[in-house]
């Protein structure tokens, strides 16, 4: 019988044979296999989660019926009013302006019991002569808008009635207007410290921000080849990794575009199956992100906004720490390491921010990112799942 | 298993279905302990080994491309793991000087036809670890002999002999079970 013969006779009298499996056998196989990971609770659909609900929230302000923000329907509409001291000052920029009034002395008399708010078009501050002071073009006076009360001794009630118009308050000196001939004049500082009460205006254009980042990511990544004097596999159990970030933006209206760095921390333990290694990686990284925001809408002093970024990460240290059990810990309890490839990343940005002082907001942002495969010989959350969501919280402040 | 079902069954242990990984477990892991019995003779590291195995297959499992049979796939896995185990217990795939050969009587087809499939395992665990590891790998996994000399360690010409000296062991306890 050749040996051809031999090996075909042999290989079909065992290929099907079985023998019994231990009852137990199943219960330490399934023990040691990841969790499930039932669909809810998978880090990119909580993510995804988090950006709907932001997204409703947003439209639900934007599109509220009363007080529309965006477009008022009408020029006369009541957008937002304050109440002030009577004696506020607010200090009158003269530097664009003409002085519009010499003194309170002057105000008070040209303005009598008359509508004292006034509706302007939005090209308003159209200077015809100088020495009038600034002529509005467009002016409308509605005298049931006009909303100027005395609370109190000391509270004036001013109202806005359009988004672009000029504020008056008759007692506080700041601004007259004489409604009943053509010289109205403005105070542009009064309109834009109401339209920043309100969020109606301008703002400081540029911010700093600093913010923490963590990810809901963990997972078990298994084999990676790993020759250390024979064939073997690390398995990767990685931790949360954290970023701190430093940003600075640059606004133009609603757009923006940022720069910043930022420095991740990330850990792992991993294991040999046979124990010839056992332990923990570190891994340090400093990133450069850049990105472009679009401010989506502003209520009161909530802002909400999206940002679309990339980032390059570089690797500044790594480090292997064995442990007692492993095999090689008497030899080699420490490895370090650095891993030389460049790291990029793209960003997708959801944020909402608070204003809890002025010029100081907080703000919280569901991060949805992408990391390129980087070709290195490291392994970390970010090589063995490259699409991963995080929740950034940070301040920032606007200068 | 029909490969339209296979293919499925792969996709929910790739889900990390619970039933599906039970099932493909309760498909494959006898054919599995047979197998690793014919490398370690010890049944404790027999079901080690299949334990270790299943592991590896279950958290792998997006490695498998779908060319080939997925039974194909999990047995090189069990092989690798027979191996490493066998290697941790220091057994050393030693080459051989000498292709001395025992000489016996060419073997009749009755005799191995006649034979259970568990007295064949019972000659096939006798042979030294050396032989029987070689034999397994060449006659039953279909290892070409350059393979086994890269997976082991050893010359191919070194396989060559000790898969025939394997052979003429179980040729011999063939004679003696006439």
């Amino acid at each position: 019988m050749n040996d051809n013969k031999f090996v075909k006779l042999i290989r079909e009298k065992l290929s099907g044979h079985k023998v019994a499996v231990p009852d137990d056998l199943w219960a330490k196989i399934s023990s040691q296999l990841p969790a499930t990971v039932v669909w809810y609770k998978r880090g990119y659909v909580r993510a995804i989660a988090a950006i709907v609900l932001l997204l409703l929230v947003v439209a639900s302000f934007v599109y509220r019926d009363c007080c529309t923000l965006v477009s008022p329907s009408s020029p006369h509409e009541v957008v937002a009013e304050e109440t002030i001291d009577a004696t506020e000052i607010i200090e009158i920029d003269n530097t664009d302006i003409s002085p519009v009034v010499a003194s309170q002395e002057e105000a008070n008399s040209k303005v009598e019991d008359t509508p004292i708010y006034v509706a302007a078009s939005s090209s308003c501050c159209d200077v015809d002569d100088a020495d009038d002071g600034i002529a509005v073009e467009e002016v409308v006076v509605e005298e049931e808008k006009a909303t100027h009360s005395l609370l109190a001794d000391n509270q004036e009630r001013v109202s806005i009635a359009d988004t672009s118009l000029a504020v008056v308050n008759a007692d506080a000196p700041l601004v007259a207007y004489d409604t009943q001939d053509e010289d109205i004049v403005f105070d542009d500082a009064a309109v834009e410290y109401i339209k920043h009460k309100h969020s109606l205006g301008s703002k400081p254009s540029q911010f700093f921000s600093f913010d923490a980042t963590t990810s809901g990511m963990r997972t078990v990544i298994t084999p990676f080849d790993y020759r250390c004097g024979g064939k073997g596999e690390l398995t990767f159990n990685h931790k949360m990794p954290l970023t701190v970030r430093a940003l600075f933006e640059k606004r133009f209206g609603r757009w923006g575009i940022g720069v910043g760095v930022s420095y991740t921390y990330m850990v792992s333990e991993y294991a040999m199956s046979n124990k010839v290694r056992v332990g923990t990686q570190q891994l340090h990284y400093v990133g450069i992100p850049i990105h472009a925001s679009f401010e989506i809408a502003r209520v009161n002093k909530f802002s909400f906004y999206t940002a679309l970024g990339a980032q390059m990460d570089i690797n500044t240290a790594g480090l292997h720490s064995e442990s007692p059990e492993s095999y090689i810990y008497e030899c080699k309890d420490e490895i370090p390491f650095r891993d030389e490839k460049l790291q990029f990343s793209a960003q997708l940005r959801l944020g909402a921010a608070f204003e809890v002082i002025e010029h100081f907001d907080i703000f919280v942002e569901p991060t949805l990112g992408y990391y390129f495969d980087s070709n290195s010989f490291v392994r970390n959350i970010w090589s063995d799942k490259p699409l991963n969501c995080s929740l950034g919280f940070g301040v920032r402040a606007w200068f | 298993m029909h490969p339209d079902s296979e293919q499925k069954l792969v996709e929910a242990c790739l889900h990390h279905d619970c039933t599906a990984q039970r099932a493909l477990y309760n498909r494959y892991a006898p054919y599995m302990l047979s197998m690793a019995l014919r490398y370690v003779t010890d049944a404790d590291t027999a079901q080690d080994i299949v334990q270790e195995a299943f592991i590896k297959v279950f958290t792998s499992l997006n490695q498998y491309a779908g060319k080939g049979s997925l039974e194909g796939w999990i047995r090189r896995i069990l092989v690798n793991v027979a191996l490493e185990s066998l290697r941790r217990n220091n057994v050393h795939f030693d080459s051989i000087d000498s292709d001395e050969v025992l000489q016996i009587a060419e073997t009749n087809e009755s005799v191995i036809e006649r034979l259970s499939a568990d007295d064949l395992m019972e000659i096939i665990s006798t042979l030294p670890t050396g032989f029987r590891t070689v034999f397994n790998m060449y006659a039953i996994e279909g290892y070409s002999h350059k393979e086994i000399a890269q997976e082991l360690g050893i010359q191919e010409s070194s396989s060559r002999s000790q898969y025939l000296r394997a052979k003429s062991l179980i040729q011999k306890k063939l004679e003696e079970l006439k």
